[in-house]
């Protein structure tokens, strides 16, 4: 298939499956969180960001953008091992490996079952349905040899991962590695429109802030103290609408108590707890740190976390991080991003033609 | 002084009688632990096991003065080393004596303090004086009366003919360093050591350069420096404590008997976990009688049903946000 022919199909199945009368997907997205893998409205909101993103024109403009040849790679098996995270969260890659003729081998995650397998159902019977394979069970990947291995994980699951990945044979002696290791992202906030607010709220809570692009840190000149009341309502309005399946966990109580007793601020949330830090450590997606700051700790704290950091987020397209312009976006987009997004600030498309022509 | 730190020491008390005073002393006494233990809606009534006893996290000591008791006037201060630009914790002593008597009746309840000489391979005293291990060393150093005891300057190497003067006083030597300080002595020329020398590393084993199990490091230094294995001992202590634990040529760390420790579960650290099982050290040091004796690290470990425990280093928190791959639970 010509590159043109790839972006055409691709564009048409998307199309069609994003369709609000698309029945499959419909059960599709009742079974994920009927079935209690994630919260309805983080399914619908997940499915309607991709549709918004996914369009003939969006597609060609990522693939001239990624300065993809007409060349295909049809030679070329890509193995995707995709987290579980949020609802959808592989697929980039899965359009991403479609669009560049590799051989799409898919680890669909157990936490996310349905969707993926739906969407690439739509390739039944067409030119690339033999080239799509999902399997929810990584061992029936083994001895697939591929080029080219995708995943996301910690310092501490990496080693583990590719121990199984090389004991099953399932990437070649040459296979490149794309591992995503970016965990969260930084916001600057320094315009308190109500606007702005909900779109902070949203890049903090939704999710349950388990994406990389979620907001672990916020960088504000305002304290949080002068604002927490304000922000409450924002808060609650948010939960009103998007009902969380999360269950406060017990640590949060002793983190709570932790606060209460070195007398720092803090909002308590319930589920989440927001508190102001000049030494902020994310690791648990339940405490959000209020850095009070200007642009410059903002730099500070992206030199410290390199590349833990996905993006850094501004309210106003004006503003850019200093030495950090690439990764720095709208807040409004957190949550939302373009088809040709970089995780870790790499294209994956860029990327999977890279490896296929370093390989050719 | 208060009564009670007179009897926190009595190896005769049991230690689950003085942990309740301690705990009600502190509860009523020390602000930013009683808002702890409220804001946690546990009061002293609650507590029926030791185990029950909420720990402080550690970093209170970075945050806030964890004070016992109404005074602003201490005779020590001890503060964490930290690179530039990170918050670094502050144990605020009271009484110099209580870090004394603790340290000296801790070191005999596990060594016989007048064998020893004392060499410290850390930087001196005067140069740290708000180093808690430079300030222990140098306590031991001036407990010693034969002349023998020092800090050794760094970048030199070990002086033969001090060994041999050593030997023949009859005391045993015992050489205090951190990890990689004592790696970097051995490295830059390898000296056998009187025979029955004891190497007491003090931690460290992970700097910004360099990572080393405790294993391996034991070995290079029992190979460096020609001493058994079980002549390489650990010491496990801090900043916010004025307790040591030892392990005493083995990876499981001894306590003094008013020092115990509680693994808690670090999901939930109010829940303590049983022995054998890998959590959060919890730390309960009665000599902390004025600063707070419920500690929780966040140094990862186990214990025994004999007390004695095993660091694991810090604990790794898995919980981190973002598409982590966990292959096994996925």
């Amino acid at each position: 298939m010509t590159l043109e022919s790839r972006i055409e199909l691709i564009a048409e199945k998307a199309r069609y499956w994003f369709n609000v009368e698309n029945t499959s997907l419909i059960e599709a997205a009742t079974r994920t969180y009927k079935e209690g893998f994630f919260p309805k409205s983080d399914v619908l909101y997940a499915i309607q960001c991709l549709k918004d993103s996914v369009s003939k024109e969006a597609l060609s403009a990522w693939v001239a953008k990624a300065g993809v040849s007409k060349n295909t790679s049809e030679d070329k098996k890509v193995l995707c091992l995709h987290a579980g995270n949020l609802p959808l969260v592989g697929f980039q890659d899965v359009l991403a490996a479609l669009l560049s003729g590799y051989d799409y081998y898919g680890k669909i995650s157990r936490k996310d079952p349905y969707l993926l397998p739906d969407f690439l159902d739509q390739f039944n019977g067409t030119p690339l349905e033999s080239h799509i394979h999902p399997d929810t069970d990584l061992q029936a990947f083994r001895g697939v040899k591929a080029n080219a291995v995708t995943f996301s994980g910690s310092e501490s699951s990496i080693p583990e991962v590719m121990e199984v990945v090389k004991a099953g044979n399932m990437a070649d002696d040459n296979c490149r590695y794309l591992i995503r290791k970016a965990h969260f992202s930084i916001t600057y906030f320094d315009d308190f429109t109500s606007e702005n607010s909900e779109n902070l709220v949203n890049a903090l809570l939704r999710y349950d802030g388990k994406g990389c692009r979620s907001v672990a840190i916020v960088v504000s000149p305002l304290k949080l103290g002068k604002i927490s009341c304000t922000f409450t309502d924002y808060f609650e309005s948010y939960w009103t609408k998007n009902p969380t399946h999360r269950k406060p966990s017990p640590g949060i109580k002793y983190r709570y108590a932790y606060n209460k007793a070195v007398q720092k601020v803090q909002m308590f949330l319930e589920h989440v707890i927001i508190e102001e830090s000049i030494d902020p450590v994310p690791a648990n997606d339940d405490i959000i740190y209020w850095v009070h700051g200007g642009l410059d700790k903002m730099v500070e704290l992206s030199d410290k976390f390199g590349d833990q950091v996905q993006n850094l987020y501004v309210c106003s397209e004006k503003l850019r991080i200093p030495g950090y312009q690439e990764k720095t976006e709208l807040l409004s987009r957190a949550q939302c991003p373009f088809i040709n997004w970089k995780p870790d600030g790499i294209d994956i498309l860029k990327w999977l033609f890279a490896v296929s022509s370093e390989q050719r | 002084m208060n009564n009670l730190v007179h009897t926190i020491l009595e190896e005769e008390l049991p230690f689950g009688e003085k942990v309740f005073q301690v705990f009600r002393y502190q509860f009523e006494k020390n602000l930013i632990y009683q808002r702890f233990c409220e804001a946690l809606r546990i009061k002293p009534e609650d507590i029926r096991h030791a185990g029950d006893i909420p720990l402080l996290p550690i970093d209170a000591f970075k945050e806030g003065r964890v004070v016992t008791g109404e005074w602003d006037k201490e005779e020590l201060m001890f503060q964490s080393s930290g690179t530039s630009g990170s918050v670094r914790s502050h144990h605020y002593v009271r009484y110099a004596t209580v870090y004394r008597d603790s340290l000296l009746k801790g070191f005999n309840h596990f060594y016989d303090l007048s064998d020893f000489v004392f060499w410290g391979y850390t930087p001196g005293y005067a140069d740290n004086p708000h180093s808690s291990l430079i300030w222990m060393i140098n306590e031991l150093i001036r407990y010693d009366d034969s002349g023998l005891s020092r800090f050794l300057h760094l970048n030199e190497t070990l002086n033969i003919a001090e060994i041999d003067k050593l030997k023949r006083s009859g005391k045993r030597l015992m050489l205090f360093g951190a990890a990689f300080g004592l790696i970097d002595l051995v490295q830059r020329k390898s000296v056998s050591l009187p025979e029955d020398a004891i190497v007491m590393e003090t931690g460290g084993m992970k700097t910004h350069r360099r990572e080393m199990s405790r294993a391996d490091l034991h070995k290079n230094l029992a190979d460096g420096f020609a001493l058994p294995m079980d002549h390489i001992h650990s010491e496990y202590g801090m900043t916010e404590l004025l307790s040591q634990a030892y392990a005493r040529g083995t990876e499981w760390f001894d306590t003094p008997p008013w020092m115990k420790i509680s693994i808690r579960n670090p999901v939930n650290p109010l829940m303590e976990l049983a022995d054998g099982n890998e959590g959060l050290i919890g730390i309960l040091d009665l000599s902390n009688i004025y600063s707070c004796s419920f500690i929780l690290t966040g140094d990862a470990g186990e214990k025994r049903p004999d007390g004695t425990f095993k660091v694991n280093g810090r604990w790794q928190k898995t919980n981190l946000r973002g598409c982590n791959f966990l292959i096994d639970r996925d």
